[in-house]
This record gives C-alpha cells, sequence and structure tokens, in this order.
C-alpha cells in the first residue's frame, strides 16, 4: 500500500480508540486498530508524522487480544484468520529517543498477499 | 459482397413456427381441467370435512395444483440468468462455398429460424437490464442439417484466455458469499481483487469499462462470436473465421447516470423495449460478417488467434457481411421458450467446426454439463424450443422424461435386427465430420508464450474512443474502483490501467485521490512450480494506432425507427402541433408518447384534446430518446410551473438528448437549469432545436434524433438533474 492509500486510513486516527500511546521527548507514538490494519503513528515534535502498518488482514477485522503493557513499552497481539499478530513497541532509554518496533506473525494456514 | 437478398416480406412463419406450434395450447373456448384431463367444477373450494372443518387428503386437485405449483421454478442459469429473446429467421446473401459447405450459408432462398436471447452475465432472473454488464447474444439457427449455436456477446473478446479459470471469474463478478451484495454489479471487491491479479483481462476490462457495457437497446448491439472457429468447405479445406453481428440500428448506448435512474424506474428496459418493438413491426435486424484468415496466415498477426482475449482489428482482416437476421416475432411464453432455450457452443453443423482456443475448448463441456442440472436430464433437445427442424434418430434412449417414442427393437449400432438403422451418414450424404487438424505434442499444463502480450489491444481499444467515449471509461473506472473499499486492489488496478494508458489512469487516480503506482503489472495467475517471470505480461507497442470500428461515434447513424419521443404537454397545448409532430415521427418510423402532469385527456387550446400517455409520476425522461415541447399559452405557463416538468427537460439535456422548443414554449426552456446559461450559438446548444412551428423545427429534430446524443454537452454543462 502506497502511503497516498494509507493516509485516509491514518485520518481516522482521530476517531478511533488508541490501543496504546506514550510521549517520549514530545514524540507522541499512537497505536491503533482501523478495520483490518493495525497501524503505529509517530508524531514528531515538529509535526511531521510517521506510520507503519504493523498487522494486516487482507478481508477481515482484526481482533484485539488483550494488551499487555510493559515499563519500557507494550506487546499487543491481533488475532486473523490465518494467524496471530505480535506487535512490540519498545522506547529503550538512550541520549536519543528511540522507538524499537517488531511485528511478528505465526500464521496458522499458509497465505500469499500479492 | 453484394446484397441479393431475396424473399424480403417479413412474414413471421417458419418451420421452427410449425414445429412449435405442435406443443402450443390455447384455452379459448375450452373447460378447466385437472391434468390428467378431468373437467374441474369449482376451482375456488377445496374438499373439507365440513364448511368450516379441515381439508381433506383426498382432494387431489388440490394436491395436484399446489404441488404443480411448487415446482415450478427451476435453477437460474449460473451466468446470463437475466435475458430476453425473439424468433425471427437469417438469410445469406449470396452462397459462400469458396469458404464453407453449411447449407444456411450457401442457399440465399433458404430462410433459417432463429431463436436469439439476450441478457446481461453477473446478475439474477429479475435483475435489472441496465447493469454494467457483457450482453450476451446467443443464436440459435435451425438448419435444415441441425441445430447451429452462435453463443456470443456483444463485446468481441473475455476476460479469461482459459476455461480454467471461469469459475473463479464468476465467483469474483457475483454478490460477494457472505452478504450477496451487490446484486449485478461488478463495483466490488471481489471483482476487482481477481482482475487485478490477472492481467489478462485488461482489454475486456477496457471494454467492459466503456459505454458497450450499458447499451441503449438490445437491438442495438453489435455481436460476436468472441472465438475464431473454422470453416470447412466440401474439398475439407479450412480456414479461419470470426463471427460479427452488425446492427442495421447502430451501436447506442445510454449515459450510465441514465442506467442507473432506468434500474429503478424500469428495470424491465431492454425486455420491454426489444418486446415492443417487434410488436410495433420495428423488427430488429443484424447483418452476419466473417473475418476469414486463410489457414496458411494463422501465425502472420502479432497476436494468437486462438487467444480469445483478442481481436483481429477490422484494418487488418475487413468484415465481409454475408447475411442478414430479422427477429419478427416474440415468444408465445417466456417460460417455455426463453427460459429452457439451452445454447450449446458445441452445437455446429457440417461446414462448421471449432478451434483450439482453450477457453472454447472448455465452453465445449460446459453448456451441456450446466443444463443437465438446470433443466433436469439429458433429454432437454427434445424441449420444443431446442428441437431441430432436423429429424434426430439415434440411440440415444429414455431418462428423465423422455418425450420421444422410440419404436422398434433396437436402440444399438450395428444392428441386424432393425435394418442397420438408423444409418450413419457418409461426407457425400451430409455427415458430420470434424476438421483433420494436425497435432503433434506434448501433454502439458501451460499458456502459450504468444497469449502473453495483455495490454497493446486494450490500448488500441482506448485509442479508438472518441473523446466523450474516453472520458465515460474514466468515470466508469473511478465509479467501479470507488466502489472497491480494499485500498490495495485500487492501486492495484491503477498500475494495470497505466498500461492502457498513462493518461486515462492519471485521471482515474485523481478522482480516487491517489497516484498511479509504478513498476510492473504483476501476473497472479501463476501455477505453484512455475517461474512467474515466464507469466510475468510482455508489454508489446499496438501495431495500429487507432481502429474506426471499436468506437461507437463512427456507427450508423440517421435512422430513428422505434426511438420514442415524448411530447410534454399541459391543457391549452397547441394540438395541431402536437399532431404535426407526431406525423413526422410516425412517417419517420419513430414513435412517441404524450407526457403530462396528469393522465386522461387534456384540452387543446383550439377545440381538441389531447390523449395523455403517461403522468410525470409514471414516466421519465430517462425512458425517451427525445423532448418535444409544443406551444400553447397555458400549457407553457402550467409546465413552466411544474418542477417535475423542469426536471423531465433538464435531464434529457444532461443526457445529451435532442430537444425541440416551439414557439412560446421557450419559457419553459428558460425555467430550465441549462436553459437559463445557454448561448444557443455554441456548440452545446447542438441537438437543442428552437423554432417558431413544427414545419420549421421537424427536419432538425428528425437529424438530431439519428445522431442519438449530443455528448459535448456533457464537457460544459454537467446538468444538477
Amino acid at each position: 500500500m502506497s502511503d497516498q492509500a494509507a493516509t485516509p486510513a491514518l485520518f481516522h486516527y482521530k476517531d478511533s480508540s488508541v490501543l496504546f500511546s506514550r510521549n517520549v521527548n514530545g514524540y507522541e507514538t499512537a497505536m491503533f486498530c482501523i478495520h483490518n490494519s493495525v497501524w503505529v503513528l509517530v508524531t514528531m515534535p515538529s509535526g511531521f508524522r510517521l506510520a507503519v502498518r504493523c498487522a494486516y488482514s487482507p478481508s477481515e477485522p482484526l481482533e484485539v487480544l488483550p494488551v499487555r503493557e510493559q515499563e519500557n513499552g507494550v506487546t499487543l497481539k491481533f488475532k486473523s484468520s490465518f494467524g496471530i499478530f505480535q506487535v512490540t513497541l519498545d522506547f529503550p532509554a538512550s541520549d536519543c529517543t528511540m522507538l524499537h518496533y517488531k511485528s511478528v506473525v505465526e500464521l496458522t494456514r499458509s497465505i500469499h498477499i500479492p | 459482397m453484394a446484397k441479393t437478398q431475396k424473399n424480403n416480406t417479413f412474414d413471421n412463419h417458419t418451420d421452427k413456427t410449425n414445429d412449435l406450434e405442435k406443443n402450443t395450447i390455447r384455452d379459448q373456448n375450452t373447460f378447466m381441467t385437472s391434468d390428467q384431463g378431468i373437467k374441474i367444477n369449482d376451482d375456488q373450494n377445496s374438499l373439507k370435512a365440513g364448511e368450516r372443518g379441515p381439508s381433506l387428503l383426498e382432494d387431489f386437485l388440490l394436491r395436484e395444483k399446489i404441488t404443480h405449483f411448487d415446482h415450478e421454478r427451476i435453477p437460474e442459469r449460473v451466468v446470463h440468468a437475466r435475458g430476453s429473446a425473439a424468433h425471427g429467421f437469417f438469410q445469406v446473401y449470396e452462397p459462400i462455398e469458396k469458404y464453407s459447405k453449411a447449407g444456411f450459408l450457401n442457399d440465399p432462398s433458404r430462410r433459417t429460424p432463429v431463436f436469439v436471447r439476450f441478457s446481461t452475465v453477473a446478475g439474477s432472473r429479475g435483475s435489472t437490464d441496465l447493469a454494467r454488464d457483457v450482453r450476451g447474444f446467443a443464436v440459435k439457427f435451425y438448419t435444415e442439417e441441425g441445430n447451429f449455436d452462435l453463443v456470443g456477446n456483444n463485446m468481441p473478446v473475455f476476460f479469461i484466455q482459459d476455461a480454467i479459470k471461469f469459475p473463479d471469474l464468476i465467483h469474483a463478478v457475483k454478490p460477494e458469499p457472505h452478504n450477496e451484495i451487490p446484486q449485478a454489479a461488478s463495483a466490488h471487491d471481489t471483482f476487482w481483487d481477481f482482475i487485478s491479479l490477472m492481467p489478462e483481462s485488461t482489454h475486456m476490462i477496457a471494454w467492459l469499462m466503456s459505454d458497450r457495457a450499458i447499451p441503449r437497446s438490445y437491438r442495438m448491439m453489435e455481436g460476436f462470436g468472441v472465438h475464431t472457429f473454422r470453416f470447412i468447405n466440401a474439398k475439407a479445406e479450412s480456414c479461419f473465421v470470426k463471427f460479427h453481428w452488425k446492427p442495421l440500428l447502430g451501436v447506442h448506448s445510454v449515459a450510465w447516470d441514465e442506467a442507473q435512474k432506468i434500474s429503478g424506474k424500469d428495470p424491465d428496459f431492454h425486455r420491454r423495449d426489444l418486446w415492443q418493438a417487434i410488436e410495433d413491426g420495428n423488427f430488429p435486424q443484424w447483418e452476419l460478417g466473417v473475418q476469414i484468415v486463410p489457414e496458411k496466415d494463422e501465425h502472420n498477426y502479432p497476436f494468437d488467434l486462438l487467444d480469445p482475449t483478442k481481436i483481429i482489428p477490422e484494418e487488418l482482416v475487413p468484415v465481409q457481411r454475408i447475411g442478414k437476421m430479422t427477429l419478427n416475432r416474440n415468444p408465445d411464453n417466456f417460460f417455455a421458450e426463453t427460459e429452457q432455450v439451452a445454447f450449446h457452443v458445441g452445437n455446429i453443423v457440417p461446414g462448421i467446426d471449432f478451434t483450439n482456443d482453450p477457453l472454447m475448448q472448455g465452453r465445449l463441456f460446459s453448456y451441456t454439463d450446466t443444463q443437465l442440472i438446470r433443466l433436469g436430464g439429458p433429454n432437454f433437445h427434445e424441449i420444443p424450443i431446442n428441437r431441430p427442424v432436423a429429424e434426430v434418430h439415434n440411440n440415444q434412449r429414455d431418462g428423465h422424461m423422455r418425450q420421444t417414442i422410440n419404436k422398434g427393437r433396437v436402440s444399438y449400432h450395428p444392428n441386424s435386427l432393425g435394418g442397420g438403422c438408423p444409418f450413419q451418414a457418409k461426407l457425400s450424404e451430409g455427415g458430420f465430420a470434424s476438421y483433420g487438424e494436425r497435432i503433434d505434442a506434448v501433454k502439458i499444463r501451460e499458456r502459450s508464450r504468444s497469449f502473453f502480450d495483455h495490454f497493446s489491444q486494450a490500448t488500441l481499444f482506448y485509442n479508438s474512443q472518441s473523446e466523450p467515449e474516453k472520458a465515460h471509461m474514466v468515470d466508469a473506472f473511478s465509479f467501479e474502483l470507488g466502489k472497491v473499499q480494499t485500498m490495495e486492489i485500487r492501486e492495484r488496478m491503477l498500475l494495470t490501467i497505466s498500461k492502457i494508458d498513462k493518461g486515462l489512469a492519471a485521471q482515474v487516480a485523481y478522482n480516487l485521490g491517489l497516484h498511479v503506482p509504478k513498476g510492473k503489472v504483476v501476473n497472479e495467475g501463476v501455477p505453484a512450480d512455475a517461474d512467474p517471470r515466464k507469466y510475468a505480461p510482455v508489454e508489446v507497442k499496438p501495431t495500429l494506432e487507432k481502429s474506426a470500428a471499436l468506437s461507437m461515434a463512427n456507427t450508423v447513424k440517421g435512422n430513428i425507427t422505434s426511438r420514442i419521443v415524448a411530447i410534454l404537454v399541459a391543457d391549452g397545448v397547441n394540438e395541431t402541433s402536437v399532431i404535426a409532430l407526431q406525423k413526422v415521427l410516425t412517417k419517420a418510423g419513430a414513435s412517441f408518447k404524450t407526457v403530462a402532469p396528469r393522465l386522461g385527456f387534456i384540452e387543446g387550446e383550439g377545440a381538441g384534446q389531447v390523449e395523455v400517455q403517461d403522468s410525470f409520476l409514471t414516466a421519465s425522461s430517462v425512458m425517451f430518446d427525445a423532448v418535444f415541447v409544443p406551444s400553447g399559452i397555458n400549457s407553457v405557463a402550467t409546465l413552466s410551473a411544474t418542477p417535475e416538468a423542469i426536471h423531465f427537460i433538464n435531464e434529457a439535456y444532461r443526457h445529451c438528448k435532442p430537444i425541440a422548443i416551439e414557439g412560446d414554449a421557450i419559457q419553459v426552456l428558460e425555467k430550465t437549469y441549462f436553459g437559463a446559461r445557454l448561448d444557443v450559438n455554441d456548440a452545446y446548444s447542438d441537438g437543442l432545436i428552437i423554432a417558431n412551428s413544427v414545419k420549421s423545427l421537424s427536419t432538425s429534430f428528425i437529424e438530431a434524433i439519428g445522431q442519438h446524443r449530443f455528448w459535448a454537452r456533457e464537457t460544459a454543462h454537467k446538468v444538477p438533474a
């Protein structure tokens, strides 16, 4: 998906329930699920925004499983018909502001996404 | 070829009419009976134990009636469920024995009965006629040598190259399985998901997004055999042939906005149009055209003749018109004829044969197979509408609903007890023999490399369209993809469309609020073990820049036979003008309806009355080809103050239809959205005829109706109607 195609979805951000958010040194990080996509949206102090789609289920909505929030971040799981996505965000202590992001999908069946 | 057709009178009697007569029942002056022939005395009350008691199981009349009712429906066709049909005949102009020995193509004196069924593809039996869709164009020729079915479409190519993908295509375009939405529409995710992954569909998609997909009438559509067939002559020599049907009324479409409105106002629009034209004696006619390719030239083209996603441009091989088909009789019973007719690509006669087109080869299996379940068994060829006028003698026996009573002991061949009958026919006696094509090949599941140019003919089609037609394609793609919810599919399609034309893709992308992606179109129709690079589309520059035959702008114009004109009237209308225009229209072969604020009769400004055929409540501009507003002070004042009348004219203008205004009716025009803004000297007033009398406007009005539409208006004055 191109950035432009993603934009309409990102505009839904304001209306969607935020699954997790954290502000580190003015960098606002938010995660939210819109229908079949999970987005991490980072808004920088300058207003510049960076979006990453970290889970995607083409033909049906993702089911959000219970959130596990830790001191340094959060781990979320999302269920789709073909497996479980596990998305981890953490914010390691550092001199500069850092965000680590990892998305893993455990497939329960074979898939092919063009 | 010279047209030397004989016997050009239009009586509607054919050998097939005689044949059907054997099964045609008329109930006039008869008693009502049960299915067993028992006269019925009481068809109002079931048999009960006492007048307020329970009904009795004994009531064989109740049981018979209810049971038959409960079993009235049969499965609808899995595709082409929605259709309308008519009887007629075909006559060849001159013998074509050089190419084919088919009897019906070699005797100009012979009238071969035909039954023709038009249809949409995706919608159910009760769906709208005006869906954006391919139209089926299936012709059953009841020839003296047996039935020949030319089972075609109104578009010359198809979505897929191999029949093994047909179930996938239809699953994708049909209503989505979880909620059965949308009905009779391709504008949804699953269809475009499939299309975006199958670039071989690109050429067909260009046709589907063109105005060809929303015809004005079945009578104004071209027909195509789609595949390349073979002709076989008496010397057993073969040539390749593509079949075309060319409508004498030209090829015309409606506007997309109009199509959607017709779908609500009159979903039977095409069915009604075909029926009414035949009832009125305006018999639709098509010329049968053939493109002949000598066997030796099979590989001389930049495309493969066996690829059903390709046309043979008429600039490369001209269409020769060899005969004419006339439809002149409506069916007597929709179910018995239109619903039970069973077409089959495999129904051919000596002189015609198949090619190895892999879509055609699959169709040869599929039609009989689907009819076995739809019509309930192997004897559907005996149903009156399906049985040939040629005699049938073979050793096929029994099965559900067998009608034929075969006499004698013998149902096998060879036999001695039956005297060896029925005999096999020698070639000299008309026996069918398949063309002896030499085949020396390895058994393989593969797609020929000659099939992988998916874009050049789509580009040729787009480049051949007029500017309004191109604009309609932009709108069609934007509408369809705008209904698609999955962004990834929209973007994949934009990439595919960019291979047709970058400008087209850019305009669609703008409407979707996207950019055209860069990169190569990926073909996902790849076997598991195949190298995807071998299946990648091959981008080839079109060898032709344009083909005039591909644009409806170049179609036959000027014939206004069966066109319908709305005459807007109210009390005080100049009835002399109404009558004068009606005479002019009748003379030109067109018809008319008066439309008024109410039904009944209205008073003319003289002493006369005008019968009202439709009110603004029952009619809509989308049901008409043109509008006339006659003069008359009171009528003009009423119409000017009637919002429905103003909307009627605005909408007709929006759909680019001819509008004629007489005398003081200019006041009505001034109330319209466009009338207040129009400079009568600019091009956007084309098709708008304003004059002081019917005499001075009638010639221009007739010419304007003959032009069908004035699409240039769309670019300047979008009317909010």
